[in-house]
């Protein structure tokens, strides 16, 4: 049986970073579908407006903590009020430059994040992120 | 009812005061027994010879004749004269002596009733007082010494109270701006060059010219930022090294003219009000390159984040406070939420509002100069109502 790809949404307001995270998921064909926001707050319009339709619902959320207008931690607090009203189930990764254990301790408390990375994330990361992921969906 | 016969020369004698009477010119021609007893004479060595000065001092017999004397011919009495009486073994008694005059019907002077009142016990007790007085003063006086000692010390102690205290500010200042620095470095620098080394990989892997080009593209893009990057670290390393800048003595009158110079296209072409008033503090010793640079920063950023819908006013000003100088920049532009993003305000690369030109480096840069000459900077701001900076600059020293 061939396992269905899952969808991928990138929040991070690096344009470079966006694309060398795309270009892991995609070489290494792990997924297809990936859809990007340079900030927190379109992402959560965007979740808001599709919360009807499931398929428009991304499976795995790459999500940067430092980004100008909604940063990672305020998407979380607004993702935690809508999750609800989604009919699908997100696993979202933490993503981080920063190896400052407050923050690494900080994602570990909350419920929504299911694991903190820290960049430059690597090849082997992104398939552990994979893996973790499909036990999860 | 018994009939009591008092025998009144009996009560005379054993009265437990002296008495004794004399002549007008002074012989004692009586007493009771308690004088004689006070005397240490016996009774016949005593009445038609002697007189009461002769138990006095030299300097009481002065006095007696001189005051005592007078005051009694002239009343005719006179009450509670203290003498050191001088018993015939030389100690010396201290007494009280009333006496009055006894005249006939004509008024001639007939004799002198005194009476003596041993005080030995009261001036014992009063010479006690006197030096429980004085030992309680000598300790007044060490105590007020050893309070004023102490006053010293609490005075120097806390003069070095301050000193420390100034010295830890500026400590935890350069702390946090060290750790902010660290922050950043690991932030602002860590990133880029890690998406360097992947880009590299990307690189190294792809056979495609075009996709090679394309990468290579991207990495002139992560260049260019961490490029960036590193200027703005070196400036501000170059300002908070820099904490011996000479100060200038400058009008912010004059500053700020020439801020709206510099920024006379934004300010026309925005059709922002730009106001000002420095009448409270007119100058200020303080680096111009800064204050230069500080009015740039905010008079921009006010101008940038001005509201669509009203026109823009911004205000700046100064005042004292605390004996501190402040400079308050106000406008009513769109506002910061300070709940979401007061944090990380005035953080490297941090922006609030998706504008082209947003970069991020003005306040970092503001912070960093104003902290390195000791003062500090807040802000207070409503969404969609306006935002106020106002900027410790130092101290009054005057």
């Amino acid at each position: 049986m061939i396992r269905k790809q899952p969808f991928i949404c990138i929040i991070d307001d690096n344009k470079i970073y966006q694309f060398m995270l795309i270009r892991i998921i995609k070489k290494n064909k792990l997924a297809e579908n990936i859809i990007t926001f340079s900030d927190g707050e379109k992402a959560i319009q965007y979740l808001t407006d599709n919360k009807l339709t499931n398929e428009k619902i991304p499976d795995i959320i790459f999500l940067d903590v430092n980004m100008p207008i909604m940063d990672g931690w305020q998407f979380i607090e607004e993702y935690a009020s809508i999750k609800t009203e989604l009919n699908k189930k997100i696993v979202i990764f933490m993503l981080s430059s920063s190896v400052n254990p407050i923050n690494i301790e900080r994602a570990r408390k909350i419920s929504e994040i299911t694991d903190y990375v820290t960049k430059p994330i690597k090849l082997e990361e992104v398939k552990r992120v994979f893996d973790t992921s499909e036990t999860l969906l | 009812m018994i009939n009591y016969k008092i025998d009144y020369k009996e009560l005379y004698n054993s009265l437990p005061s002296g008495y004794f009477c004399s002549l007008p010119n002074g012989t004692i021609i009586d007493s009771n027994n308690k004088f004689i007893e006070h005397t240490g004479y016996a009774r016949k060595e005593l009445i038609g010879k002697k007189k009461f000065v002769d138990f006095l001092s030299l300097g009481e017999q002065i006095y007696f004749e001189n005051v005592y004397s007078l005051a009694l011919k002239l009343n005719g009495t006179i009450e509670e004269v203290n003498f050191n009486f001088i018993k015939k073994d030389g100690t010396k008694l201290p007494v009280l002596v009333n006496s009055v005059e006894v005249k006939d019907k004509e008024g001639v002077h007939l004799f002198t009733q005194s009476a003596v009142f041993n005080i030995s016990q009261r001036k014992k007790y009063e010479q006690e007082l006197l030096i429980a007085k004085r030992k309680a003063n000598d300790l007044s006086n060490e105590l007020i010494d050893v309070n004023n000692k102490l006053l010293c010390n609490a005075e120097l102690i806390l003069k070095q109270k301050l000193q420390l205290e100034e010295f830890n500010q500026h400590l935890e200042n350069k702390n946090r701006q060290l750790s902010s620095f660290a922050h950043i470095a690991s932030h602002n620098l860590r990133a880029p060059v890690s998406n360097l080394l992947i880009l590299r990989d990307f690189y190294k892997e792809s056979t495609d010219l075009e996709d090679k080009a394309m990468l290579f593209s991207k990495v002139e893009t992560v260049i260019g930022h961490l490029n960036e990057t590193l200027n703005e670290l070196i400036e501000s390393v170059k300002i908070q090294g820099n904490k011996d800048i000479t100060h200038d003595s400058i009008l912010f009158e004059s500053v700020f003219d020439k801020t709206l110079v510099i920024l006379d296209a934004q300010i026309l072409g925005s059709k922002a009000v730009v106001t000002s008033n420095f009448s409270e503090i007119p100058d200020i010793e303080y680096p111009k390159l800064y204050m230069e640079s500080i009015m740039l920063n905010l008079l921009s950023n006010s101008i940038r984040y001005r509201s669509p819908d009203r026109i823009a006013k911004i205000h700046f000003c100064t005042k004292i406070n605390n004996n501190e100088i402040v400079l308050i920049v106000k406008d009513n532009g769109l506002g910061i939420d300070l709940k979401k993003h007061g944090h990380k305000l005035f953080g490297l690369n941090n922006t609030f509002h998706r504008h082209p030109d947003s970069k991020g480096v003005g306040l970092f840069m503001t912070k960093t100069q104003i902290e390195t000459i000791g003062g500090s900077i807040t802000v207070e701001s409503e969404v969609d109502k306006g935002t106020t900076f106002k900027i410790i600059l130092k101290k009054n020293l005057s």
